[in-house]
């Protein structure tokens, strides 16, 4: 029943999409309103993975949120109004994390400041993943995932933590749907790589 | 050739984890890796992975939602002032030019009814304000019946209302000299006749009055409200 619900109001929110758009691009306060809660906090949970700082994410997704409504006309409809929205929001976070790096990179050479703690393993030993508790599996994770070059680790939260397929992720970011899989294939290699370089058992 | 194997293997790996896999290929490759425990090793980790980031999805709390929602809004207020402001009238969307939620609502809802349909709408509304809301159908309606026959010794009412019993509704005299009797019933539109002395006859002041099927004419009460 749960599962039919889900379905329901999903088809439902397909159908009156459109028209929301319609009315948002003529300056609905109300339609706005209903995308607005409908898609932020898909784009916010995407965000705060790639940026980490929950202020910042909030930030962020509300600036992806003013950039779609404002460019509302240039909106299509050829890929669904999720798709889009996540567009933005992986170049608006992209354009963020480049002038975070640089801002990064700005202070430590006038600070001379370190580059930030990584994981370290606990022993020299390889840990068989059973042994490693939840909290330390996780900030094993968390590395992991911060490793990943950007144009990887996209991909990779987009299919794992968006659960997107593979059609609309090569939406997202613009690529061919095999370009997407390489990006998503070549995440899980790194990720597996970073494990075993940081002690995890392999 | 080994190196071939191992790409053959690694692609098996990738279409497992995205589920790109039949059946029958799912079910021998599940086998295969059961004697590679390094293979299953690898797999564990990234499902592992892969279920973390899903779990650990972040949430957007209500407080930051509303924030986001507050931001939004000034931001696009600004904006439609400064369109406003600038009296550039070339177009581009206008924010918030529906600035109340319910005008906003309205226009969601007017070209799927289309406010052609507005009178019926008025007039459903303003029937159920008659009619009372359907809940009320169990209620009963009061209406005081009146006769001038004066020297009768007995009056009565009766009706679809008492199924025609000649006399289960006795009227009395007033002090006015009239026949008198409240009627209480459930709303409906009834038909009714006076019956003085073993005589029946209509009402000579009801507004409608309609042939019985019998060579007579029976009086009509629309009893909707209490009018008592």
């Amino acid at each position: 029943v749960e599962q039919a619900t889900a379905a329901l109001k999903h088809a439902r929110s397909e159908v009156d999409e459109p028209r929301l758009i319609l009315l948002a691009r003529k300056g609905n306060q109300w339609a706005i309103a209903r995308l607005v809660a409908r898609h932020q906090s898909a784009i916010f949970a995407y965000v705060k993975r790639m940026v980490h700082e929950e202020a910042v994410a909030e930030e962020l997704t509300q600036d992806v949120f003013l950039k779609a409504i404002q460019g509302l006309e240039s909106f299509r409809g050829a890929s669904s109004f999720a798709t889009w929205l996540y567009r933005i929001a992986v170049n608006h976070t992209r354009d963020y994390m480049v002038s975070r790096a640089a801002r990064d990179r700005a202070r430590e050479t006038s600070l001379g400041s370190p580059k930030l703690s990584t994981f370290q393993p606990v022993s020299s030993q390889p840990a068989p993943d059973a042994v490693l508790a939840e909290e330390e599996l996780a900030a094993l994770f968390q590395c992991c995932l911060e490793a990943l070059e950007t144009s990887l680790r996209e991909a990779f939260i987009l299919r794992h933590q968006e659960g997107l397929s593979y059609d609309e992720i090569s939406g997202i970011l613009g690529i061919s749907k095999a370009n997407a899989k390489v990006r998503v294939h070549r995440a899980r290699e790194r990720i597996l790589g970073e494990l075993r370089a940081r002690g995890y058992d392999i | 050739m080994g190196n071939d194997k191992e790409v053959h293997l690694e692609k098996s790996v990738q279409a497992y984890l995205d589920g790109e896999m039949d059946p029958g290929e799912v079910k021998a490759f599940e086998q295969f890796v059961r004697e590679r425990p390094e293979v299953a090793r690898r797999l564990r980790a990234l499902r592992r992975m892969e279920d973390w980031l899903g779990a650990t999805r972040p949430k957007l709390s209500e407080a930051s939602a509303e924030r986001i929602g507050a931001a939004l809004d000034h931001d696009l207020a600004l904006d439609a002032d400064r369109t406003e402001g600038s009296g550039n009238s070339q177009g581009g969307p206008r924010f918030l030019a529906n600035r109340s939620a319910l005008g906003g609502f309205l226009e969601w809802l007017r070209p799927r009814w289309g406010w052609a349909t507005a009178p019926i709408l008025v007039l459903g509304v303003l029937l159920l304000v008659y009619l009372g809301p359907p809940t009320q159908a169990e209620t009963k309606v009061l209406r005081d019946f009146y006769l001038d026959a004066p020297g009768a010794k007995e009056v009565c009412l009766v009706g679809e209302f008492n199924d025609w019993r000649v006399c289960s509704i006795p009227m009395t005299l007033d002090d006015k000299g009239l026949w008198h009797v409240v009627l209480k019933v459930k709303p409906g539109r009834y038909e009714y006749q006076f019956v003085v002395d073993g005589e029946w006859m209509p009402d000579p002041h009801a507004p409608i009055q309609v042939p019985s099927g019998y060579g007579r004419v029976n009086s009509v009460a629309f009893l909707w409200t209490k009018t008592s």
